[in-house]
């Protein structure tokens, strides 16, 4: 694309300031998933009598879906962002009471909501809205204390966990307690504070450990895997050490053929087996580069909310691919996490974009007063103040 | 960011401005400092997976790669088999063989379908079977396919199969001493014949992947030239006399290098078969082959000193013993010399000199001569004789004309071949031995009487009245004796059914080869005036087959001086 600089539209704007990186990145990510899609979900498909490229299609649709998504994102002024954040927030919290309610249970969990033909889960939307919304409030908390922003940010967390708890879905409750964790500590707070809140957050997981059965039941399950599970985790390992550097070659996998979730969670193992190890390292290479690259532009961005909101997606998104991968590769129990757009999954698609859509939204520069900096090359002058007290009152 | 702050003493609004600035940017330190330690946590956590993935990587280097897939693949590489001129007999070839992977198969009818145009005798109806099982992640379809027949499966395109290479045993002369060779199975393992001794001395290297065996090869003492006479000799001889079944030996007589080995109908190496009809009767079944031990008889009675060639033998009455009467079946009505009764084949004579010798003397000179032991080759066990333990008089007549001992034609041969070499015994190989060797086995006659003896073999075939007489090869000295025996049957012996066999050496002044032809259940045709005598079949049989190997034996054509 070239755009003159002389062009006033809204999309030379968009394109003057949005992150390119990022954004590039993003789309590389989301082809790969489609290519990875073809490696191994044909097989699951196969296996599960329906027609072959039944994933494939659906990933390649919702891939369409979600590059509208984050490019519609991202055209947002972070207002709109917040406002809309909020508003998804509210309505996944009314969703997620419904699910709770009315879900059939599929794999021992209530999670899925069906609207017409498609089926969702109202806790993958949450997410990102929580972490904005969360961001929004934590700096708010750094900086007014005439709010109530830090209990209303911890009421959220609470409301927001004891509806994943309920469907029960540790893997997400833990991951949006240690983002959320995260980003108080990034909005500057005490860590004692944080300490205090870790530590409450564990005496209540202790004492519903203690006190409710059912509740062991799922925390022991959670850490306990089934044997069925251990060797499925044994197996996804094995197809590390089978692949070697260089995989097997395309199309020479087994453990697509083996496993029920190959194309979801176990992809990465596909993509080892398959592609070898250092395909697996330039993909983890993709998605740390993206977390950090984002985490790095978050750091110039002198609007707190913002900043958190940026921080928060950024690392949901990189913990969720870390924890995927480390699941493959034997580091952890088994989540139920999915591997950002690589995975098949509408939910996780529309999701993940959703994030990214925000995030890129977030990152766009902008003519913001509070942006300007001095040009280095200026002398100082004695008393005379170039700005600085206009940037801090922003 | 921070650009340098300066302080600067002046009025109290200044001062507590300031100090919020410092409020202030302790805590911009602080976000900024855990900015920054997010990221190096976040580089930190990324490179922890990064390093399990490597050391995941570098822990399967080190395995051997069994993989699920696979099964584990031991072949066998086998040394070249060639014969006694370096001709190839066996070797191993790299073929590729063609497998399925049913969990990677999209349309295992379109696959077995496509497969049957190419594959000839492919059992498309099983194959579709075996690839309905999805768990099964290994499937043989063929194993060794031509080249051409796998670029032809490798361009149809067709998911889920695919090629590995094999060794596989390929026979270049076809059938050509398929009794000899044996088989291997379908693991290039030897499981009979020469192959399996090539298994059992050692010889066969297990492989993990097709590499072809760097052993020499191994050497026969069969002559590839002289095998293929003789097949072709016996294959005619079977469809001119209407014979079941033929076998054909020539072998060494002083070294027992066997040069042919011959059982028709014959066997294709790579087609392992248990049929009756073709197995192999020189060393796998035994028979009693008749006249033709008249031989040990004579040459017992003449080594004994007890009898010459011409003491007379008076086979004018039948001999009657132990309750049974023999005759001969052309009973000549005179006194006969020893030499007669060698040439005429009579039983009532050969009879007579047994008798005179006695039942011991017989047992010791058959024992001597190993025709009451077991026998091996490299080829495999040769069938035991069958020989019952009742040795009395009747027994002693019968066996004295060879009834009543079941042998098979090769222990048989070997037996015969120590008379003619010289009188010492020789034990047959299928393994080159270096020129000129000679057997240093046990003396069983006395070299005066060997020489007597094949002047004897000479006159059955220079003789008029000789029955050998139709084995005559000019030039070749060609002697021999004659074997009609009849075949077993229910409740007696079958008049029409016999196994005619002639034995034969050449050239009789010091002779080099033996040769043993056997026709089974020959039928009487015009041209043997409606007879099934060995006379008549195996001993002009025989001459073919001299005729034509002598000149490829190197052995020299003599102008006959009468």
């Amino acid at each position: 694309m070239s755009f003159s600089r002389a062009d006033r539209s809204k999309l030379a704007a968009w394109w003057f300031t949005v992150d390119r990186v990022l954004l590039s990145a993003i789309l590389a990510l989301m082809l790969i998933g489609l290519m990875l899609s073809l490696a191994a979900s044909p097989a699951v498909a196969i296996k599960k009598n329906l027609p072959t490229f039944y994933f494939f299609n659906r990933h390649l649709i919702f891939s369409a879906a979600g590059l509208g998504i984050i490019l519609f994102l991202s055209f947002l002024k972070p207002e709109t962002i917040r406002r809309l954040a909020v508003a998804l927030l509210f309505i996944s919290f009314c969703t997620l009471v419904w699910v709770y309610f009315q879900s059939p249970l599929i794999n021992g969990a209530r999670r899925w909501l069906f609207v017409g033909g498609f089926s969702m889960q109202p806790s993958e939307i949450a997410k990102p809205a929580f972490v904005v919304v969360s961001g929004w409030l934590l700096a708010e908390a750094h900086k007014r204390s005439d709010m109530p922003a830090l209990p209303l940010a911890i009421v959220l967390l609470v409301i927001l966990a004891g509806l994943l708890m309920l469907q029960p879905d540790f893997g997400q409750t833990l991951l949006i307690g240690l983002v959320w964790g995260l980003m108080y500590l990034l909005a500057g707070l005490p860590a004692i504070g944080a300490g205090v809140l870790a530590g409450v957050g564990l005496a209540v997981a202790a004492s519903g450990y203690v006190l409710f059965d059912h509740v062991r039941v799922r925390i022991e399950r959670f850490l306990a895997p089934s044997p069925e599970e251990n060797s499925q985790l044994a197996r996804a390992m094995q197809s590390f050490t089978e692949g070697g550097f260089f995989g097997r070659g395309p199309g020479e996998g087994t453990i697509k053929t083996k496993f029920p979730d190959a194309h979801t969670d176990f992809i990465f193992s596909v993509v080892a087996e398959e592609y070898g190890v250092l395909a697996c390292l330039a993909l983890l290479a993709l998605f740390g580069f993206i977390v950090i690259k984002a985490l790095s532009v978050a750091g110039r961005e002198p609007r707190g909310g913002d900043r958190l909101a940026i921080q928060g997606l950024a690392l949901m998104f990189g913990l969720q691919a870390l924890i995927n991968m480390g699941v493959n590769a034997g580091m952890l129990p088994a989540k139920g996490m999915t591997l950002p757009f690589i995975s098949s999954g509408g939910s996780s698609i529309l999701a993940i974009s959703v994030t990214l859509g925000m995030l890129l939204a977030l990152t766009r520069r902008r003519a913001d007063p509070a942006r300007l900096t001095m040009p280095k090359v200026v002398a100082r002058v004695e008393g005379f103040d170039m700005g600085n007290e206009r940037r801090r009152e922003a | 960011m921070t650009s340098g702050i300066i302080i600067t003493p002046g009025l109290p609004d200044r001062a507590l401005a300031a100090n919020a600035k410092r409020d202030r940017v302790s805590e911009a330190y602080l976000v900024r400092i855990r900015a920054v330690a997010a990221i190096a946590g976040v580089m930190l956590a990324f490179a922890l997976v990064a390093g399990q993935l490597v050391r995941l990587a570098i822990l399967g280097q080190g395995e051997v790669s069994v993989s699920m897939s696979q099964p584990m693949a031991i072949a066998f590489a086998r040394p070249d088999i060639v014969d006694r001129n370096g001709q190839l007999l066996a070797s191993d070839l790299i073929m590729p063989s063609l497998f399925a992977d049913p969990a990677l198969v999209v349309d295992k009818d379109e696959l077995a379908e496509k497969l049957g145009h190419v594959l000839p005798g492919l059992n498309q109806a099983e194959l579709r079977k075996s690839l309905a099982d999805r768990d099964k992640r290994f499937v043989w379809i063929r194993r060794g396919t031509s080249t051409r027949q796998a670029e032809a499966i490798h361009n149809l395109g067709l998911p889920g199969i695919e090629f590995r290479n094999e060794l596989k045993r390929a026979y270049p002369s076809g059938t050509l001493a398929g009794h000899v060779l044996g088989y291997v199975d379908i693991d290039n393992k030897g499981i009979a014949g020469i192959e399996r001794f090539l298994d059992e001395n050692g010889q066969v290297d297990p492989v993990h992947t097709p590499n072809l065996s760097n052993r020499p090869p191994v050497q026969l003492s069969l002559d590839i030239g002289v095998q293929h006479a003789v097949e072709e000799e016996l294959a005619a001889a079977m469809a001119t006399y209407e014979a079941r079944a033929a076998v054909g030996l020539v072998m060494d007589a002083k070294s027992g290098e066997i040069l042919a080995a011959a059982s028709l109908p014959g066997v294709d190496p790579l087609v392992p078969s248990l049929e009756r009809e073709t197995m192999d009767r020189l060393s796998g079944g035994t028979f009693e082959l008749g006249s033709i031990f008249k031989m040990f008889t004579v040459a017992m009675a003449m080594d004994s000193g007890k009898f010459t060639l011409d003491t007379p033998v008076d086979v004018r009455k039948p001999l009657s013993v132990g309750g049974f009467t023999i005759t001969d079946s052309h009973p000549i009505g005179r006194i006969l010399s020893v030499a007669e009764v060698f040439r005429r084949s009579s039983n009532v004579g050969a009879g007579m000199l047994a008798l005179d010798l006695g039942a011991g003397r017989q047992k010791e000179f058959f024992q001597r001569i190993g025709l009451t032991g077991a026998m091996k080759t490299e080829a495999g066990s040769v069938a035991d004789v069958q020989l019952p333990e009742r040795w009395e008089a009747v027994e002693t007549v019968t066996r004295s004309y060879g009834h009543g001992i079941a042998v098979t034609p090769l222990q048989f041969a070997a037996a015969a071949a120590s008379l003619v070499n010289g009188g010492k015994r020789i034990q047959p190989t299928y393994l080159r031995r270096p020129t000129g060797s000679e057997s240093d086995g046990e003396r069983v006659i006395s070299e005066e009487t060997s020489r007597q003896f094949n002047a004897l073999m000479r006159s059955n075939v220079t003789e008029r009245d000789g029955t050998g007489r139709r084995a005559n090869v000019p030039g070749l000295e060609v002697g021999g004796k004659t074997g009609t025996a009849e075949l077993p049957g229910k409740g007696g012996y079958k008049e029409k059914s016999v196994i005619s066999s002639f034995f034969a050496a050449f050239p009789m002044s010091n002779p080099k080869y033996v040769t043993l032809v056997s026709l089974f259940e020959p039928q009487p045709i015009k041209e043997t005036s409606m007879q099934i005598t060995a006379g008549r079949n195996a001993a002009p049989v025989t001459a073919k087959i001299i005729a034509r190997i002598a000149p490829q034996l190197d052995v020299m054509s003599r102008s006959e001086t009468p």
